[in-house]
């Protein structure tokens, strides 16, 4: 039986371990919502464009402490540095035609476009989900932050912020 | 009868909108039409919208909702320009103080009352005056500002902030005589 657990408990840290910052807090859940699909531009667009919408001050200290701002500079120059990149990001891009220029224009545009959609993305979801648990987001000049106030399971409540029951204006 | 009565029945629960909207879609479990366009358009709309749905919403939204976004559709104008409307259109829904989740039967009568008990001065006087939190934060909150009810409301206008000794009319604009500019005065 244990052995049983062990496993179930192994499959399921190994297909978290596909999504990217899946350790970090919400980290599996907004970046498991990444779309399938996209040219490897995109996907890199996407998931810097929410490492740095998470990493606002909408989401207070702790996710500042666990993302941050992370768009290329490069990639969006006019002018990118393409063996720079290419050198840079050698996994994330691998799948890119490097001897099209077309195809390294399509991908650069891609991660240009989906940045700050991803950003609004993540930056709106993680300031949604500390709003549902009824929680006020630590600034810098503001109050410590008290871990004591708060509990994780607060996310899950439907007392707060966001109710949707009848009489509470959503139907 | 009974025939008669469930189809009246069944046009009041819809108010007729088999009529008006036939062939308009809606956002699944919402009254929002996808409003007419292109089909790329109209798609980007309803992803725009599901994903600010999911982001703003509570655990309910999050449940029924998901991002999603077209890789595909990336360089499409049409749908990504569908995309942004539907987001914002629907981000002022999902965040409305009537209709949307954060709302309440009553919130339209008393639009602060779950961040301050809704005191119509505290909208400056109380601690709203916060530079971090508040409506007029950083302005000065009125002193002279007085209790609650629906004169309440005109006194930050009326009276002005601390220390101004200014307002943005110089009389309450509905009841007070002697003025210009009163909708009910002399």
């Amino acid at each position: 039986m244990t052995i049983f657990f062990k496993r179930i408990f192994l499959l399921l840290i190994l297909t978290s371990c596909s999504t990217p910052n899946w350790y970090k807090p919400m980290g599996y859940t907004i970046f498991k919502q990444m779309p399938k699909g996209g040219t490897p531009g995109y996907n890199l667009g996407w998931i810097h464009g929410c490492n740095s919408g998470a990493g606002t001050q909408f989401g207070g200290a702790i996710y500042i402490s666990f993302y941050h701002w992370q768009r290329d500079p490069d990639i969006t120059s006019s002018n990118p540095n393409i063996p720079l990149i290419r050198e840079r990001y050698k996994k994330e891009l691998a799948d890119v035609n490097w001897n099209n220029l077309d195809d390294i224009k399509k991908n650069f545009s891609d991660y240009n476009m989906v940045f700050w959609d991803a950003h609004h993305f993540c930056r709106q979801t993680i300031l949604g989900i500390i709003q549902t648990a009824g929680m006020n987001a630590p600034v810098p000049g503001k109050d410590r932050y008290d871990p004591a106030a708060h509990s994780i399971g607060n996310m899950w409540k439907i007392d707060g912020k966001g109710d949707t029951r009848w009489g509470k204006g959503y139907w | 009868m009974q025939k008669i009565l469930f189809i009246v029945a069944l046009f009041l629960m819809t108010s007729c909108r088999w009529f008006s909207d036939a062939g308009l879609s809606y956002i699944a479990g919402t009254n929002l039409p996808i409003p007419p366009g292109t089909p790329a358009f109209r798609l980007g709309y309803k992803h725009g919208c599901e994903q600010i749905f999911y982001s703003r919403g509570n655990v309910f939204y999050r449940t029924r909702y998901s991002y999603n976004y077209d890789p595909k559709l990336n360089g499409n104008t049409e749908y990504r320009f569908g995309y942004g409307r539907g987001k914002s259109f629907c981000f002022n829904y999902v965040i409305s103080g009537a209709s949307g989740p954060v709302g309440s039967s009553d919130l339209y009568l008393f639009p602060y009352k779950d961040d301050n008990g809704f005191v119509a001065g505290g909208i400056a006087a109380a601690n709203y005056e916060d530079t971090t939190d508040g409506m007029f934060g950083g302005i000065g909150a009125p002193v002279n500002v007085t209790g609650g009810g629906f004169d309440g409301i005109f006194n930050m206008l009326t009276k002005g902030g601390a220390g101004s000794g200014k307002a943005a009319f110089a009389g309450d604009p509905l009841w007070s005589g002697g003025s210009e500019g009163q909708f009910f005065g002399q």
